[in-house]
């Protein structure tokens, strides 16, 4: 059974072709089932817990990257006993949604399709502070102190990209890089790598942008996780 | 390991410019620093130290090629090259040492396995010395 789970800003009129397209694609494929609408909805935990309880096997976040890594975050607290349970997605960002592109998720009528193809793949999660992420973590401010596997510190001095890359699903790495996120640091005058089981941001109130979807601040520490997820690709998947 | 330009094949780990570190840093494959570091460094690689790093720390590593400032001992399990532009103030460990002309080093090196002290006796030798004077006398 689907369940549909349409993000709150997808109540407002600018969506609403969009949504009747979808809607219609979704009857002419024949996978039609259940909704949500967030808004209105005050506990989306209980909510989704409730139509998993029900039988639900196919959860789909109607939304932005946020809406994928809220909902997916759910799915990973109950996947630990209900192993079937998969992750599909339909963007709805005007922007390019960097997690449904790296899925191979490009447009509306391919996402129906792709849910249709069922191509079910499973990713191992990396953790910051109680949620999980899925391919990276970016921080653009000047005098980040970052703390690696507790053993020591690195604080760049100029302003640089900072980017933490999980390499949890990367397939070809030697053995000394599996099971390690990866740190690099770009600025004018180059770049610098570390591998890492632990990173800690330890500025407070530092913007931390998660799969280039949305922010927290910090601080946030930073590790690979034992969590996996089944989500429905895109046969184009990048990552 | 080490080509004429200053790189390293397959740098796990790489500390560029504008990045300062400091603490104990273990890993196990190859290091290129760039930048500043303070503590110690230990690798199981080889470790490439560039032209305008600035370490303070004790380096351990399999080989090192030095090109910046170094205040602490470096201590290599095979070879050491230190280049034109390496100051180096410290000991330093290794079985194999290349030095460029225009690098201080300002401590005490030790050549580890396969560099004999030498048996000096100097009674024997003055002995021997003697006899062949005496040989070339009597013809």
């Amino acid at each position: 059974m689907y369940v549909y789970i349409y993000d709150e800003f997808t109540n407002q009129a600018k969506y609403k072709k969009l949504l009747y397209k979808i809607e219609r694609r979704l009857t002419d494929l024949n996978l039609n089932g259940e909704t949500i609408r967030l808004g209105a909805l005050k506990d989306l935990k209980t909510a989704i817990e409730d139509k998993i309880k029900r039988g639900a096997k196919t959860i789909v976040a109607v939304g932005d990257g946020q809406t994928v890594n809220r909902i997916m975050n759910i799915i990973v607290d109950k996947s630990r006993e209900k192993k079937y349970l998969t992750l599909g997605i339909i963007s709805l960002d005007e922007k390019i949604n960097f997690v449904a592109n790296s899925l191979g998720i490009k447009n509306i009528e391919d996402a129906c399709d792709i849910l249709l193809a069922r191509r079910v793949e499973t990713f191992k999660l990396a953790q910051i502070n109680q949620g999980y992420f899925l391919f990276k973590v970016n921080i653009n401010s000047p005098n980040t102190v970052l703390e690696i596997d507790r053993d020591y510190a690195i604080k760049n001095t100029d302003m640089a990209n900072i980017e933490i890359l999980s390499t949890l699903n990367l397939k070809d790495l030697p053995d000394t890089e599996k099971r390690k996120l990866k740190l690099t640091i770009r600025n004018k005058d180059g770049q610098s790598a570390f591998p890492f089981n632990e990173l800690l941001v330890v500025n407070r109130d530092i913007p931390i942008i998660i799969d280039d979807s949305f922010k927290i601040d910090g601080p946030a520490r930073i590790k690979p996780s034992q969590e996996e997820i089944k989500i429905i690709v895109g046969k184009e998947r990048q990552i | 390991m080490f080509e004429k330009k200053e790189s390293l094949k397959g740098a796990e780990t790489i500390i560029g410019p504008s990045v300062m570190i400091k603490g104990n840093f273990n890993c196990k494959g190859n290091v290129i620093v760039d930048g500043v570091l303070k503590g110690n460094v230990k690798t199981y690689g080889d470790i490439l130290i560039g032209n305008k790093a600035k370490v303070s720390a004790d380096i351990e590593a399999k080989t090192a090629r030095i090109g910046g400032e170094i205040k602490g001992n470096i201590k290599v399990e095979n070879g050491l090259q230190i280049v034109s532009s390496a100051r180096v103030f410290g000991d330093i460990e290794c079985t194999s040492l290349s030095v460029e002309e225009g690098a201080i080093i300002n401590g005490k090196c030790t050549m580890t396995k396969g560099a004999k002290e030498p048996k000096i006796e100097i009674e024997e030798e003055i002995k021997k010395e003697e006899k062949k004077e005496e040989k070339t006398n009597k013809k």
